[in-house]
C-alpha cells in the first residue's frame, strides 16, 4: 500500500518534472543571477524585465498558434513596424480634424486592422496559392519592410499626442508598464482560446494530422487563414502599443524580434512539427529570453552575450524535449 | 489567355527597361553639362537626406546635374549594385558616402578605372584613390558629448554608453570618441555601461533600468542615436530618475525629443554644408584648380534645449524631404 503511494507520488513528481521542467531552467538561471548579483531580487529588477519581455510574449502569444499548425510566420516583425507607421500617420492626419481621442482611436483601429489584414493575406497565400508558410511569411515581411519605409519615406512619425505616452508608459505598482498587463492580459486569454475552445482543438488537431484534420471534417483553410490573422493581430497590438509608449511611429520597430518571438515558443516546448506546445511555456520562454538581457546587464556583461546565451538555450531546450518525446513514446 | 497575358507582361517589362536603359544613356549630357553622381549611406536617414540637400542646392547653384541613389539599408551589398549601376549611368564623377572602409575599395575601384573620380563623404575607404573626404567625423562628435556633459556633471559621476549595434562604424566611432574622451581628460568620471540596443528603443530602456538598479548614483547617459537616447529616457522616466540624457544628430524626431525635455543635448552634424563642400570640390576639379581640392573636417555643434531656438544652431537641424 504504501509503496504504491511512493510510486505514485514519484511518478507525479516525475511528471511535473518533465512538463514543467523549463521553469526549472528558468529558476536556475535566475538563482545564479541572484547569486551574483542580489540586486535581481528587487522589484525594480523584474519591472524592467517585464517591460522587456512584454514586446515579446505578445507577438509569441501570437505566432505560437501558427507553430502549433506547423506552419511559421516570419512577417511578425515587418508588421509591428509598418502597423506602427500606418497608425501614427493616421493619427497624425486625423489629429486637426477630429481631436485628440478619436484621432487615437482611429490611428489604432487602422493599426489593427491593417495587421488582421495582412494576416488574412498570409493565409490566403498558403491555403489557396499552396505556398509553403515560410515562403509566403518571408515574402510578406520582405514587402512590409519596404512598405514600412514608403509610407514616410523611412522616417519616424514624430509630432504624435503626448497623451499617447501617458497612456503607454502608465504604471501599477510601481513596476508593472501598461504594455506588461495587456501582454500578460492576451497571455491568459489566448491561453484559454488555445486549451478551452473547440478553435483551439482544431489548432492542434492540424498540426498534428493535417490529413485526419481535414477528413474529420475541420475547415481547415478557414482556420489556418484564422490562425494566421491571430499572429499578425498581435503583431499589430504590439506595434500599436510601441506607438504609444513611444510617442513615434518607427519603421525600424520589429526590426529584431521575429526570431526572438518564435525562440520564445521554442524554448518554452512548442514544436516546431506542429501539434504541442503551452501557453504558460511561451511565457517562460518570452521570460528566460528578457531576464537574460536585464540579468547580463547587472552583471555587467554586454548583451550581445544574450544573443549567444538564448542560441544555446534554445539548442537545449528543444533537445531535452525530444529526449523526453522519446521517453515518453517507449 | 494566360499566355497572352504572360506575353503581354513580359513585353512591359523589356519595354520599361529599355526605356530605363535609354534614360540612363542619356544623363551623360552631351551638352557639356557635368553630371555629379551622389550616392548615399542610407537614402532614408535625415542625415542624407539633408546631404543631399546641400548637394543638390551646390549644384543648381553651380549649374551640375545631378543623379543620386542610396541603399536602404547600411549594407554594403545593397550599396555595390547601386555603385556599379551609377558606372552604367556615365557620371563625370562621384560624390560617396562609403557604408564600409574595406568593402566599398573594389567596387570604387571600378568607378575610379571607369575614369569617374570619387570624393568620399562622411565615411571614408581605407585606400587613398579618392579625390579628397569631407567628413564631421563620428570621434569627434563623440569626443565633444564627453567634453559637453563633463561640463554639465562638474567633471565627475557614473556614465552610461548606449550603444546600437555591433560593428555599425559610424556609432562605434561615436562611442570611441566619447570613452576616450572621458578617459584621457576625466579621472573622476568612470563608464559603468556599454551596451547595445539594436536599435531597438524597448530594449533600451529595460537596460538602462537595470543598469540603473545597479547603479543608483548614474550621473548620465550617451545615446548614441535617437533610438539608444529615446529608449533611455523612456526607461529613466517611468522610474522617476531625471539625469542628463545626450543624443547624437539633429532629424526632427531628436529635435522633438530635445524640444520636449525628454533628452538634455545632442551632437549635431553638418550634413548639408558637407554636401555642398564637396561638391565645390567637384567644381575645383572639373574647372583644373586641383591645388584647391583637399580633405575638409566639418565641425559638429552641441544643441540643447537653451539654445536650439538660436538660428545659428537651429539652421543645422536634419530635414525629412
Amino acid at each position: 500500500m504504501t509503496g504504491k503511494t511512493d510510486t505514485n507520488i514519484k511518478q507525479t513528481f516525475a511528471n511535473i518534472v518533465t512538463d514543467y521542467w523549463i521553469v526549472l531552467v528558468f529558476l536556475g538561471i535566475y538563482l545564479v543571477f541572484v547569486i551574483l548579483e542580489p540586486l535581481c531580487l528587487s522589484l525594480p529588477f523584474w519591472g524592467s524585465t517585464f517591460n522587456y519581455m512584454a514586446e515579446i510574449l505578445i507577438l509569441g502569444v501570437g505566432v505560437m498558434f501558427v507553430v502549433i499548425t506547423a506552419g511559421i510566420d516570419l512577417s511578425i516583425g515587418p508588421v509591428e513596424g509598418a502597423v506602427g507607421v500606418a497608425a501614427g500617420l493616421t493619427i497624425r492626419s486625423l489629429l486637426p480634424v477630429v481631436g485628440n481621442g478619436w484621432a487615437i482611436i482611429a490611428g489604432s483601429a487602422v493599426g489593427l486592422l491593417l495587421g488582421l489584414l495582412i494576416g488574412f493575406l498570409n493565409g490566403i497565400v498558403i491555403t489557396k496559392l499552396k505556398l509553403a508558410p515560410f515562403i509566403a511569411t518571408l515574402g510578406m515581411s520582405v514587402i512590409l519592410t519596404g512598405t514600412g519605409y514608403i509610407l514616410n519615406n523611412g522616417l519616424e512619425v514624430v509630432g504624435l499626442p503626448r497623451v499617447m505616452g501617458k497612456i503607454g508608459n502608465f504604471t501599477i505598482m510601481g513596476f508593472m508598464g501598461f504594455t506588461t498587463i495587456i501582454a500578460l492580459f492576451a497571455t491568459v486569454v489566448f491561453g484559454v482560446l488555445l486549451k478551452q475552445t473547440r478553435f483551439g482543438i482544431h489548432t492542434y488537431a492540424y498540426g498534428s494530422n493535417a490529413e485526419s484534420a481535414k477528413r474529420a471534417g475541420i475547415d481547415v483553410d478557414k482556420h489556418i487563414i484564422r490562425v494566421y490573422m491571430i499572429s499578425s493581430g498581435m503583431a499589430a497590438l504590439s506595434g500599436v502599443l510601441l506607438v504609444f509608449r513611444f510617442n513615434t511611429g518607427s519603421p525600424l520597430a520589429g526590426a529584431n524580434v521575429t526570431l526572438y518571438a518564435i525562440a520564445a515558443c521554442v524554448i518554452g516546448g512548442t514544436s516546431v512539427m506542429g501539434g504541442r506546445g503551452r501557453m504558460i511555456g511561451t511565457f517562460i520562454g518570452a521570460l528566460i529570453i528578457a531576464i537574460l538581457v536585464t540579468g547580463l546587464v547587472m552583471l555587467g556583461v554586454q548583451t550581445y552575450w544574450q544573443q549567444v546565451s538564448t542560441g544555446l538555450i534554445i539548442i537545449f531546450a528543444v533537445y531535452a524535449d525530444q529526449i523526453r518525446q522519446k521517453k515518453a513514446l517507449k | 489567355m494566360k499566355k497572352k497575358i504572360i506575353a503581354g507582361l513580359l513585353v512591359l517589362i523589356l519595354a520599361g527597361t529599355f526605356s530605363l536603359a535609354a534614360a540612363g544613356a542619356g544623363e551623360a549630357a552631351d551638352d557639356g553639362t557635368k553630371t555629379i553622381a551622389f550616392v548615399q549611406g542610407l537614402s532614408t536617414d535625415e542625415f542624407y537626406i539633408s546631404m543631399k540637400r546641400g548637394v543638390q542646392e551646390m549644384c543648381d547653384e553651380l549649374g551640375y546635374k545631378l543623379i543620386v541613389d542610396g541603399p536602404t539599408k547600411w549594407d554594403y551589398t545593397m550599396q555595390t549594385p547601386i555603385v556599379e549601376t551609377m558606372i552604367a549611368r556615365k557620371p563625370d564623377l562621384m560624390i560617396i558616402a562609403p557604408v564600409h572602409s574595406d568593402s566599398m575599395i573594389a567596387p570604387l575601384q571600378k568607378v575610379v578605372n571607369a575614369g569617374i573620380p570619387v570624393i568620399t563623404v562622411d565615411t571614408n575607404i581605407n585606400e587613398e584613390i579618392y579625390l579628397c573626404n569631407i567628413t564631421s567625423d563620428n570621434l569627434q562628435g563623440g569626443q565633444a558629448a564627453a567634453d559637453y556633459l563633463a561640463e554639465m556633471l562638474g567633471e565627475t559621476g557614473k556614465v552610461a554608453i548606449m550603444n546600437t549595434n555591433v560593428g555599425v562604424t559610424t556609432t562605434e566611432a561615436r562611442a570611441k570618441g566619447f570613452k576616450d574622451e572621458l578617459a584621457a581628460k576625466y579621472p573622476n568620471m568612470q563608464i559603468v555601461s556599454d551596451e547595445y540596443c539594436e536599435d531597438e528603443a524597448e530594449k533600451a530602456a529595460s537596460i538602462i533600468q537595470a543598469v540603473h538598479l545597479k547603479h543608483p548614483d548614474l550621473a548620465g547617459v550617451f545615446g548614441v542615436n535617437l533610438y539608444a537616447s529615446v529608449g533611455v529616457a523612456n526607461g529613466l522616466d517611468s522610474k522617476g530618475v531625471n539625469i542628463p540624457i545626450f543624443s547624437y544628430d539633429a532629424s526632427p524626431a531628436v529635435i522633438e525629443a530635445l524640444a520636449e525635455g525628454i533628452i538634455d543635448a545632442t551632437v549635431v552634424q553638418k550634413p548639408m554644408e558637407i554636401g555642398a563642400t564637396a561638391v565645390k570640390m567637384a567644381s575645383y576639379y572639373f574647372n583644373g584648380e586641383e591645388d584647391k581640392i583637399t580633405n575638409v573636417m566639418v565641425e559638429n555643434v552641441i544643441a540643447t534645449k537653451a539654445n536650439m531656438d538660436d538660428p545659428e544652431v537651429s539652421k543645422w537641424f536634419y530635414v525629412s524631404d
